[in-house]
């Protein structure tokens, strides 16, 4: 004869119910490829890339719904340049740039959307020089090559200038 | 008073719905056996039972209305939840195809790393590992190659254990310097990676020194910086 089995207690059904909840939920983001909020995903690449955590010396909007901003830090001797994506860690991007101790103008792999006078969206690469002297009041980058010139005026973000270009004949 | 108002007294301090109900129909079968069995009245029943008022105290006292609303929360988070994931999954499975990228993944761990051939060819020791930020980096094996009149390029296949966060490397950004005993090192490239739940193999190359001794692998940055050596005149055990 077979025994009639004790119902569960309701605290253990609380409990079997949601945990049952929290592993679906688990599984759906690990399927989702584990994303992050931006801050942390930004220390995630870090990580990745054997990076103690940075100080933040810039976060940059991108324009861009998916990445919408480039974080930017400096350790003792890198910096960091890392664009979290909103959906996925594997399509998140990171780079590292060794630091001399001078300074250092390093092109960030992703560039940026600007919006011209008529909403027309334009991208822009975007430079940053790194560690200027501390006096420096202003900078100018200038680059020439095939495409045209390049020039921007640098925008001063604590300790280094941010330069957003298009060539000159299209520059906002 | 009748067997209906009897019954909603006794059970009207009980606030969960579910548990009224369930004792409700638990009394009513009380006192159906109570009456089939002494073949009383319905009014000497309802006596028999109790004062419905006293129960109703008692019974509102022990049926604590937390827990079962608690547990009906668990409940409706669960069925939620599972809606929810079935909707994502297949949104998933479109986007991020986690299922074939987990068969792919250990499909590509297990196979051997997709070299070209080189005319010249000598494995040289390996086994050694370093351990940062919850990594731990293996050199499985490490082959010194050369093609006609070409540079002598060295290259380790890594076997890196994730740690419990299972992220894996990047090893563009991780892989931080090389050198040589001869000098400095060339061309460095991290050519192959593949990643499955807790491991990541990948496999780097380096230029190095015709006459380089040993050629010293730099992994992390700052106080995580580690050196993998690895001895280029040792050959490895078959």
């Amino acid at each position: 004869m077979r025994r009639k089995r004790t119902p569960w207690p309701r605290w253990a059904k609380c409990l079997r119910n949601l945990t049952a909840a929290l592993l679906l939920l688990a599984a759906v983001w690990e399927a989702l490829d584990m994303p992050l909020p931006a801050g942390a995903e930004f220390r995630r690449l870090e990580r990745q890339s054997l990076a103690p955590p940075s100080e933040i010396a810039a976060v940059i909007p991108t324009g861009e719904p998916f990445s919408p901003r480039i974080w930017l830090g400096f350790g003792e001797d890198w910096a960091v340049a890392g664009t979290p994506y909103r959906l996925s860690s594997t399509l998140s991007d990171s780079r590292i740039y060794p630091l001399s101790g001078g300074p250092e103008l390093i092109c960030l792999g992703r560039g940026v959307v600007r919006h011209d006078k008529t909403g027309q969206p334009l991208a822009h690469a975007v430079y940053a020089a790194l560690q200027p002297p501390a006096d420096s009041m202003r900078a100018v980058l200038t680059l020439r090559n095939a495409d045209g010139d390049f020039t921007a005026e640098g925008v001063r973000e604590g300790g280094l200038f941010l330069f957003r270009l298009r060539p000159a004949q299209q520059a906002v | 008073m009748n067997e209906k108002s009897w019954l909603d007294t006794a059970t009207a301090k009980i606030r969960f719905r579910p548990d009224r109900r369930a004792v409700r129909r638990e009394l009513e079968a009380h006192l159906e056996d109570l009456r089939e069995h002494t073949g009383l009245t319905e009014e000497a029943a309802l006596e028999a039972m109790g004062d419905p008022g006293r129960i109703a105290e008692e019974l509102g006292r022990i049926h604590r209305p937390w827990l079962g609303y608690l547990w009906r929360a668990s409940q409706i988070a669960l069925a939620g939840t599972a809606v929810f994931c079935c909707l994502l999954a297949i949104l998933a499975e479109a986007v991020y195809q986690p299922l074939g990228r987990l068969a792919g993944g250990l499909e590509s761990l297990l196979a051997p790393v997709p070299f070209t051939e080189a005319a010249e060819e000598q494995e040289v020791s390996s086994g050694m590992a370093v351990e940062t930020g919850g990594y731990t980096i293996r050199a499985e094996r490490a082959v010194l190659r050369r093609d006609e009149d070409g540079p002598w390029t060295l290259a380790v296949d890594l076997r890196i254990g994730l740690g419990w966060r299972r992220e894996p490397l990047i090893l563009q950004n991780a892989w931080s310097g090389a050198r040589s005993s001869a000098g400095a090192c060339g061309q460095r490239t991290a050519a192959y990676s593949a990643s499955w739940l807790f491991w990541q193999k990948a496999c780097i190359a380096v230029e190095v020194p015709e006459d380089a001794e040993w050629a010293e692998l730099d992994f992390g940055w700052g106080e995580r910086r580690r050196t993998l050596r690895i001895d280029l005149t040792e050959e490895a055990e078959t």
